[in-house]
């Protein structure tokens, strides 16, 4: 049975629960970030499923910007984390509730 | 029946997978046989307590691995992310530069064309420079004061 | 089973295995280390699908650049990864079955959908392809991308510079 469309939909659903697994479960923010790059890899899975059964490639150049997005998304949430770490000496969500600096 | 209805190509497009097998096979010849003649060539040493310490001899080692780095690791990290966009940016533009063919509506000539994707790319790469033009300008990235 | 299918479960097995790690390994250190696994995958599955300049991108921009960043995070935040231990996950049955319930509509719905099959899919190189409409149709997100990273540059660096000021 070759690999069809369904194959990388599936992954991609796979992935995406798992990293739904990380953002609800997880306590500690960096944990959540991750759970968070898995959700953007499946939406990016399903984009290379698209471009690779329907022959064009501009499926291909949203996936290149779902990347970059993630890289620059990640460098902002790590440094607000950071910032949270400086102000209550944990990365816990649960406990970071208030809005005042 | 018809939630989603793309048009899906076959996927039956041959791939040769034969220099993949001899790249890997080469990868791990390569680390084994390292792991290997260290192995029978070193000398063996038995570890002691003395030898597990950090430091054979001077002050033995204090307090935990785990102390906090400085922030402006991060920055350069930020930094250095920013810049491997960029380059993946420049990679697809390089090639389109080099072999990129007019195609005659929008621009005649071979020349219009490169002329407008170095813009294109002058644009982008001021834009990024700014960036770390700010970032220089604010001594972020200066070790010596803090 | 072709020798494409094997590969392609093989990588979809390492994703699939490596992320579940990520999420469920009550080290955080361990969590990224399993998602350089599930990445590498991911990679890997783009490769078989003929994305080859995205394969490209998967490994410089996540493994080489996200994966970075993320370490350097939980090294800038040292002290909790210890102090959290086993209290690093909470609620994980519920997580679990709420997961499952996404996975599970998720599949239904793929099960619903239909995909009409015809031509056939290449192995072409993507590279120049992905230039040329990088370049012309979608120029204006292309321009607005290093409008963005600056963005984010410029909020990360305010961000951790601003405790020093």
């Amino acid at each position: 049975m070759s690999i069809g469309p369904y194959h990388y939909l599936g992954l991609a659903a796979a992935l995406f629960a798992i990293g739904v697994i990380g953002v609800v479960t997880r306590r500690n923010a960096i944990g959540v970030l991750i759970g968070v790059e898995l959700m953007l890899n499946a939406a990016n899975i399903n984009l290379v499923a698209f471009s690779r059964f329907s022959g064009g490639l501009d499926a291909q150049i949203f996936a290149i910007f779902v990347i970059v997005i993630a890289a620059a998304e990640a460098a902002v949430a790590l440094a607000i984390i950071l910032q949270l770490f400086e102000k209550r000496s944990d990365v816990d969500v649960d406990r970071a509730r208030t809005l005042r600096g | 029946m018809d939630h989603l209805l793309i048009v899906a190509a076959r996927d039956n497009a041959p791939v040769d997978y034969l220099p993949v097998f001899i790249l890997l096979l080469l990868a791990v010849v390569l680390s084994v046989s390292q792991l290997a003649i260290s192995w029978l060539l070193g000398k063996r040493v038995e570890t002691n307590e003395a030898k597990d310490e950090p430091y054979e001899c001077g002050i033995e080692a204090d307090g935990h691995a785990h102390t906090r780095f400085s922030v402006k690791f991060y920055l350069v990290a930020v930094l250095f992310i920013l810049f491997d966009i960029e380059v993946v940016f420049l990679y697809p533009w390089a090639v389109h530069f080099g072999g990129g063919v007019p195609d005659g509506v929008v621009f005649e000539t071979r020349g219009e064309l490169l002329g407008f994707l170095f813009a294109e790319m002058a644009v982008f790469l001021t834009i990024l420079f700014l960036g770390w033009y700010w970032v220089v300008k604010k001594k972020a990235l200066d070790w010596e004061e803090a | 089973m072709g020798i494409d299918a094997i590969v392609w479960w093989l990588f979809a097995a390492v994703s699939v295995v490596g992320s579940l790690f990520a999420v469920l390994s009550p080290s955080i250190v361990r969590a990224v280390f399993s998602l350089l696994l599930a990445f590498g995958g991911v990679a890997g599955i783009y490769a078989v699908a003929g994305a080859d300049f995205l394969a490209i991108l998967q490994i410089v921009v996540y493994v080489g650049g996200v994966l970075v960043l993320i370490a350097f995070g939980i090294l800038l935040t040292g002290r909790t990864a210890q102090a959290l231990g086993e209290h690093e996950v909470k609620n994980r049955p519920l997580g679990i079955l709420i997961a499952a319930g996404i996975f599970i509509g998720l599949l239904g719905a793929l099960m619903k959908s239909s995909f009409k099959i015809g031509g056939n899919a290449t192995n072409e190189p993507t590279t120049e392809a992905i230039g040329k409409l990088l370049l012309g149709d979608y120029i204006v997100a292309f321009e607005f991308a290093s409008v963005f990273l600056l963005m984010a540059l410029i909020g990360a660096a305010y961000l951790v510079r601003r405790e020093e000021a």
